[in-house]
């Protein structure tokens, strides 16, 4: 049984299903436009979106098993240092992007080397991410320039140049290109070799560690690997909406999100966000459509988000598979790599 | 307000933290359950105490009822939900109980209205002692009093009892419990409860001294969750000192600045306490994790 | 290799009393590194030390586990002519079948007297009382605070048959009790454990290292791959190397 696969045809066989899909999205604008409203297109964008940041995080969550739940931080941070240059000082997001995903990927980055060595690692690595977003949130929101709980504010004009379209059809196509680059991002991951050094950590720590596989070297990859993600998010975002507050990119609600979409659809699986992004949005399309849009819908729609939490782990740790992904490693460290 | 006030206010509300934070610890160190929603149980008993006031009860009269429904629905929680799909896992554990604290904070607000609820000005500004120059209220004392009285007990439930003994044993190593002759599953879930139970007790004595509204939970379980990792495992003594700085920088920290700022400086004091670890154990071996 | 499971009814040694334990396992399932069993029957007395004795691998502990209800099987196990099946382990243990696992199963952050504090609280009625572990074991005195982990292995053994014997077992199992332990405190539990013999339960003992299942068993048999492949009273066998040819072959 070969370990390594053998590029190109292999990707293709692996891929055709979301390639279809989103094929099928490029195309549906077009082919639908009765059905194709406002409303089930700002869903499906931010459909995209979030299935793009969960391919990220499901590797991080769901191929290394340590749920990181602060992400949305970098998401913020992100929107804001976009939306500030660009409103303050001009400067394209296209630019600003790149800094401010690095500076999430070195946050995160550090966050990990925090817990490193220490016991009950998994549990304190999510719960210090969630404190240190508490922290961030609360930071931001106090920086003068960054206006507080009012927002920044962008001009509502075409701009292309710094990523401003009055057409929301192209902020529609670019997610789905991000969603495709997640799709892309989770498969190779999960089938390199560091995507399997990340699996079989998750199955028997304690062994993988003693065959030479550094956790905490790959736990601070993976979580930047995650934050940058959902800074690129974050900046799209904030550009889409032509505006930023805490309450859109820095609440708790945007994490909360990409668990359920992930646990949804799977978490650990390489398509897993996919379908969870879109079983989500089906929900969300639904209730749409039935009119919901009071707070009190809103609190039995979150009522129901935790009801499907407990039923996706229930179901899918009932139907768990185990993944033989340390054996698959052992083998492969233990053969004479071609190098 | 002299500091003196502040401090001692500080103090008593710390004893509160140190009693949700005495929950936390025993589902984390003698269940091996991270429960995320930890501070929702602890709502679930301010928001009895906040029934039984409205009722025309003597607040405290809610001690009982919120630890018997605190205590029962952790052990059918465990039972049902933690024990079958994720006893040992911490990736699920996390998503589970993040399950439960959704349905169970959007319950409350459903049933509550989602604004805070506080025991009601009858209640905290009317009563209050004076000694000397410091002014106290009559029922932070009295919670502070409770919490004390919570403590002891728990400390002896594991220093002198079989069941709390039990509980730690099968924390450490099930299958010993079990040829000891106390049935694990059972003794996970008694545990459980009392992580529970002691979250509901801690809920009531927190209506007097602070306003809470079901989005506040999550709050709570961090601030439990600093103190547990700072305190480190099963140290009482420490979990109480830890408890009570944590108590103090609240009060302090909402005083000086704001009380979201009080948080943060709580949320510091973590990433401090784990630096420092780090730091120390750079230079040892580093330790095996067990999850 | 060992005759074939000619395996006679067994014979009770002279001062050995009516049966305690009667297991048939016709099959265990493979646990975690745990060898499968098949159809191995073994019957203990009261009075009665039997030594089970085979290579690494042979099943001794599956044998064990299978008779707490730590693996799952198929057959029929009697503790004092009841059946016991349906019980778990706890359970079990509370009937008095008391097993003292391979790993000693204590607890590392518990003090000394908190374990013995644990064991006597069961409340089984017998002989057995704190004040008489801590003559047979003084360490328990001495160290009565500290915490298990922190012992040496041999304290830990004791500490581990201290607060089996605690819940006056009538048939008392013990994995491996000298794995890891060097040889003079071996001698020192091995001496201790035949003054437990005298107060007359019933003991099942796993050992690869032969040497000490003559000194104290009655009777002793031999797995071989999960199978029951000789059974013989140890008066019977000649010398250690007449064993050891026993199940090395």
């Amino acid at each position: 049984m070969s370990g390594r696969s053998t590029p190109g045809n292999d990707f293709a066989a692996r891929s055709w299903p979301m390639a279809v899909l989103i094929a099928a999205f490029a195309l549906l604008p077009h082919l639908a436009e009765g059905l194709f409203s406002g409303a089930i297109r700002q869903i499906l964008t931010t459909a995209f979106v979030f299935g793009f940041v969960a391919f990220a995080w499901n590797i991080l969550s769901g191929y290394l098993g340590y749920l990181s739940l602060g992400d949305h931080l970098y998401f913020g941070l992100s929107a804001y240092l976009c939306a500030y240059l660009l409103s303050t000082h001009g400067i394209s997001p296209f630019l600003s992007v790149v800094p401010a995903a690095l500076l999430a990927a070195a946050l995160a980055w550090s966050l990990a080397r925090l817990v490193a060595g220490l016991r009950f690692r998994g549990t304190i690595f999510a719960l210090v991410t969630l404190a240190v977003a508490e922290i961030g949130r609360v930071v931001i929101t106090r920086i003068p320039a960054f206006k507080g709980e009012a927002g920044i504010y962008l001009q509502l004009a075409n701009d292309p140049g710094n990523f401003l379209f009055t057409n929301p059809l192209v902020y529609y196509y670019v997610a789905l290109g991000l969603l495709g680059l997640g799709g892309v991002l989770s498969l190779g991951a999960f089938h390199s070799d560091w995507g399997l050094q990340l699996r079989a950590l998750r199955d028997e720590e304690v062994a993988a560690r003693s065959l030479g596989v550094r956790i905490d070297l790959r736990l601070s990859q993976a979580a930047a690997l995650s934050a940058a993600a959902f800074a690129i998010a974050g900046a799209f975002y904030g550009m889409s909406a032509f505006f930023v507050t805490p309450s859109t990119v820095l609440t708790i609600d945007i994490i909360v999100t990409v668990l359920i979409v992930c646990v949804v659809g799977g978490l650990g699986r390489v398509w897993g966000p996919l379908y969870g992004t879109l079983i989500v949005a089906a929900v969300q399309i639904g209730l749409n459509k039935v009119g919901l849009s009071s707070t009190t819908a809103a609190t039995w729609g979150h009522m129901i988000y935790g009801v499907i939490i407990i039923a996706a782990v229930a179901t899918g740790a009932v139907l768990r598979l185990p993944d033989n992904a340390f054996a698959r490693l052992r083998s492969a460290l233990s053969r004479p790599s071609p190098r | 307000m002299t500091t003196l006030t502040i401090v001692i206010g500080g103090l008593l509300i710390g004893i509160v933290y140190a009693c949700i934070a005495l929950g936390f610890s025993v589902s984390m160190w003698a269940c091996r359950v991270t429960n995320f929603a930890h501070g929702h149980f602890v709502l679930i008993g301010a928001y009895v105490a906040y029934t039984m006031l409205g009722l025309g009860l003597p607040i405290y009269s809610a001690l009982p009822f919120a630890g018997l429904i605190t205590g029962i629905l952790g052990m059918v929680v465990y039972r049902f939900l933690v024990q079958p799909f994720a006893p040992s896992d911490a990736g699920l554990q996390i998503a589970l109980t993040l399950g439960v604290a959704i349905l169970l904070e959007n319950l409350l607000a459903l049933v509550f209205g989602p604004d805070p609820i506080s025991a009601g000005s009858a209640w905290s500004a009317a009563t209050t002692v004076v000694l000397g120059e410091v002014r106290l209220s009559v029922s932070r004392l009295i919670a502070g009093g409770a919490g004390i009285v919570i403590i002891w007990g728990t400390w002896w439930l594991f220093e002198r009892n079989r069941w709390g003994m039990a509980i730690e044993a099968a924390g450490e190593n099930v299958a010993g419990a079990e040829l000891t002759g106390y049935a694990g599953r059972r003794v996970l879930m008694l545990g459980f409860g009392l992580s529970t139970l002691l979250a509901g007790l801690a809920g009531v004595l927190l209506l007097p001294v602070a306003n809470v509204s079901p989005y506040d939970a999550v709050d709570y379980t961090l601030r439990s969750f600093v103190v547990v990792l700072v305190a480190g495992q099963g140290n009482l003594r420490a979990i109480l000192l830890t408890g009570l700085l944590v108590g103090l920088l609240q009060s302090g920290g909402a005083y000086l600045a704001s009380t979201d700022m009080a948080t943060v400086a709580c949320y510091v004091l973590l990433l401090v306490a784990l630096w420092v670890r780090r730091v120390r154990s750079g230079v040892t071996a580093l330790g095996v994790s067990e999850r | 290799m060992a005759d074939p499971a000619t395996v006679a009814a067994p014979a009770s040694t002279v001062d050995a009393g009516p049966v305690l334990l009667d297991a048939h396992i016709a099959s265990a399932r493979y646990g975690k590194g745990y060898a499968a069993l098949h159809d191995v029957h073994l019957q203990v007395s009261e009075h009665e030390v039997v030594a089970v004795v085979g290579a690494n691998g042979a099943g001794k502990s599956t044998l064990m586990r299978a008779l707490m209800g730590m693996v799952s099987y198929s057959g029929r196990i009697m503790l004092g002519g009841a059946a016991i099946d349906g019980l778990g382990t706890a359970e079990r243990t509370q009937r008095g079948l008391v097993l003292i696992p391979e790993d000693k199963g204590l607890f590392p952050s518990l003090s000394v007297d908190k374990h013995l504090y644990l064991s006597s609280s069961v409340g089984r009625p017998g002989s057995w009382s704190v004040a008489r572990v801590r003559e047979l074991f003084p360490v328990l005195s001495a160290r009565r605070h500290s915490a298990a982990g922190t012992l040496s292995g041999g304290e830990q053994q004791m500490v581990a048959i201290a607060r089996a014997l605690l819940l006056n077992p009538t048939v008392l199992l013990l994995d491996e009790p000298s794995l890891g332990l060097a040889p003079a405190v071996c001698d020192k539990l091995f001496d201790a454990l035949k003054e437990v013999c005298r107060s007359g339960l019933a003991i099942v003992l796993n050992e690869q290292n032969p040497a000490h299942v003559l000194s104290l068993a009655d009777r002793v048999l031999v797995l071989q791959q999960g199978r029951l492949v000789f059974e013989q009273q140890a008066s019977q066998i000649a010398d250690l190397a007449a064993l050891a040819r026993l199940y090395l072959e």
